[in-house]
């Protein structure tokens, strides 16, 4: 079962994202890379948790039937982007990448690979550090114990006397691992600390994957090396608990962990693209999966901000001084592969 | 805004200190804008917005806006989430490493070069990273989790009656289980976690807290000076006095103010097991409790009240 859970998170994100790119690059025929549909998945299956929890802290549906409607809104998501998958896949079967390009060494590649194994090895299989502040397993607990969402206060058990922080209320994380893992035998501490970092680390290399796509082109050795050296500041950067190295070491499942990790690069590589025309669908899944996962300010988040701030940036760069000062820079722009 | 401002002020130094990695940022920045070397739009781009954005999270006015916008629910350290830190090592680092080891010579070598130039740049991280948060079984966590399995699988009572159990007891159970209510939980004494609800604690809480703090850090913990007043002011018991019997009055007093509370099942360590065998005998006699032991487990032991 815990395999087949697996393949569940590898798939389910892949496929609902693979359907969603299919629909945003339709009149374009570019390639739609399995990292870019994961992520985009991902960001879908966040909305949905969302949703549900909302239904659920609103509505006062309880878990059970929370859980019906997740695997129903699942299996119909499923259905529809696998028949779309498929009319596009018998079209234009060059147009799904599923693994990088072939071609170059494996030494990178493989040296990548076992770094990831490593990291992947270290937080599954070891016991969780309490990350400061965070209620997130005392929370899947009480929502299974009472069989709905924040009935009770999750640190002790008893119903609240003054109430909670609508905006923590609103806050859909908890209620998404609770349904992701309420199919499956697996304890909720497990799936929590130790399964769902490995899938948030995982989100944070395809992240990192998409941007060195982006900056590197087709050279797969400066990606790899990107990808290396990623792997290794997460290794040697994780001694405190605002840093990316702790985040994806010690507490992935935490919402600005999957924020630091996953939203932000990849709101960085949808910025960095300056087709704004085709990537502000995934920017505003970004920004409102940024909103579910994580406290912002009334909605608006760091991903928000970031965006405005590279938006900013594009138009005063289109401006004259800007393009005087950049060329004394940096020189001319010198066109590589 | 002027409690943010003081934060931003003093923040960079306190961030510099946790992370040595942003002298490699702005080494990288600056190569990159004095070197005035050829790059890619997008290459161009990541820079331009590290550059602003690093600049946004070091100048104190706009880091003040920023943490406001951040709810103010964060410190100072996380708008460091903003600025790609990350990336801009990775990306730098790749081509640093490609022009310095000379990748575009095809000799045969060059994959050595680059092997050498990455132990190199691992020094460096490890040099100026923040290493030391290892995951590893606490001895302590994990005889409290043994404890909490206890509690939910050996003791039925603990569905029913409100816990009172020493701190890392009950972190664990509420980690362990949802069926076990607690008298406190975790956001009695980590004021992050108290952010989440508006609901605080009883001033007899608090005490039972602190008693129960004495209880388990052992003699060498001085009793907090809130506890003492209490002890001295509410329950009238001289707390300095070095007898036995005194101690046992105050002990006394603390479990029924447990019971009062709506606690029934207590859990305390092993160790004390006489101190509290005594109290809980004062307890009968003092205000008609009736206290017994259930049972012994991972070093402590579970009692019920009533």
């Amino acid at each position: 079962m815990i395999i087949f859970l697996w393949l569940m998170l590898a798939l389910v994100p892949w496929l609902i994202g693979a359907a969603v790119q299919a629909v945003l690059h339709w009149k374009t025929s570019e390639v739609i890379h399995m990292t870019d549909s994961w992520i985009t998945g991902s960001l879908c299956c966040i909305g949905l948790g969302e949703a549900l929890h909302l239904l659920g802290v609103f509505g006062h549906l309880s878990l059970g039937r929370l859980h019906i409607l997740w695997c129903g809104s699942l299996a119909v998501l499923c259905l529809l982007a696998l028949a779309l998958v498929t009319g596009v896949w018998l079209k234009h079967r060059e147009r799904f990448r599923i693994l990088p390009q072939k071609g170059g060494s494996f030494v990178l590649p493989g040296f990548f690979l076992l770094m990831v194994l490593t990291q992947v090895v270290y937080v599954y299989c070891m016991p969780a550090i309490t990350a400061p502040g965070d209620i997130t397993v005392e929370t899947l607990r009480s929502f299974q114990a009472t069989d709905g969402i924040y009935l009770v206060n999750p640190l002790t058990g008893q119903a609240y006397v003054q109430g909670m922080s609508m905006r923590y209320k609103i806050l859909g994380l908890p209620t998404l691992y609770t349904l992701i893992g309420s199919g499956f035998p697996v304890d909720g501490g497990v799936l929590v600390q130790n399964l769902m970092s490995v899938v948030v680390l995982a989100g944070a290399y395809m992240a990192y994957y998409r941007i060195a796509r982006l900056l590197f082109g087709d050279d797969l050795r400066k990606k790899y090396l990107l990808l290396i050296l990623v792997a290794m500041v997460f290794w040697c950067g994780e001694g405190a608990v605002w840093l990316d190295g702790y985040a994806a070491l010690h507490s992935a499942w935490v919402g600005t962990s999957i924020r630091n990790l996953v939203l932000l690069p990849y709101a960085l590589s949808l910025g960095l693209e300056k087709d704004w025309r085709h990537t502000w669908p995934c920017m505003v899944l970004c920004v409102m999966a940024e909103a579910c996962v994580c406290w912002t300010f009334n909605g608006l988040g760091m991903c928000l901000l970031l965006l405005a701030v590279m938006a900013a940036l594009d138009k005063v760069s289109a401006s004259g001084p800007y393009r005087r000062l950049s060329s004394r820079i940096f020189g001319r722009e010198e066109e590589r592969p | 805004m002027r409690e943010l401002l003081q934060s931003a002020l003093y923040g960079p130094g306190g961030y510099f200190q946790s992370n040595h990695m942003v002298a490699l940022v702005l080494g990288i920045l600056l190569y990159f804008f004095a070197a005035g070397r050829a790059l890619k739009a997008r290459e161009k781009r990541l820079l331009a917005v590290t550059a602003v954005l690093l600049a946004l999270v070091l100048f104190p006015g706009s880091a003040a806006v920023l943490m406001l916008y951040q709810t103010g629910f964060y410190s100072y350290h996380w708008i460091w989430s903003l600025a790609p830190t990350t990336l801009c090592i990775a990306w730098g680092g790749t081509l640093l490493l490609w022009e310095l080891t000379g990748q575009q010579r095809r000799d045969g070598k060059e994959g050595w070069r680059l092997a050498a130039g990455m132990a190199a740049l691992l020094a460096l991280f490890l040099l100026t990273g923040n290493m030391g948060n290892l995951r590893s079984a606490d001895k302590e966590q994990e005889t409290a989790r043994q404890m909490a399995v206890y509690l939910e699988e050996e003791v039925p009572e603990s569905g029913e009656a409100l816990l009172w159990a020493p701190r890392p007891v009950l972190e664990a159970v509420r980690r362990q289980t949802g069926g076990i209510r607690l008298l406190y939980g975790r956001n009695m004494w980590e004021p992050a976690a108290a952010a989440y609800a508006y609901d605080t604690y009883p001033m007899e809480q608090q005490r039972l807290f602190d008693w129960m703090e004495t209880i388990e850090k052992g003699d060498a913990y001085e009793m907090p000076s809130g506890l003492k007043t209490y002890l001295e002011d509410v329950a009238a018991v001289p707390v300095d006095s070095q007898e036995q019997g005194s101690q046992a009055a105050a002990d006394a007093y603390m479990l029924q103010l447990a019971a009062r509370q709506g606690s029934g099942l207590w859990v305390f360590p092993a160790r004390v097991t006489e101190r509290i065998t005594l109290a809980c005998g004062l307890l009968r006699e003092e205000y008609g409790l009736h206290v017994q032991m259930l049972g012994e487990a991972a070093g402590y032991t579970v009692w019920r009240c009533g």
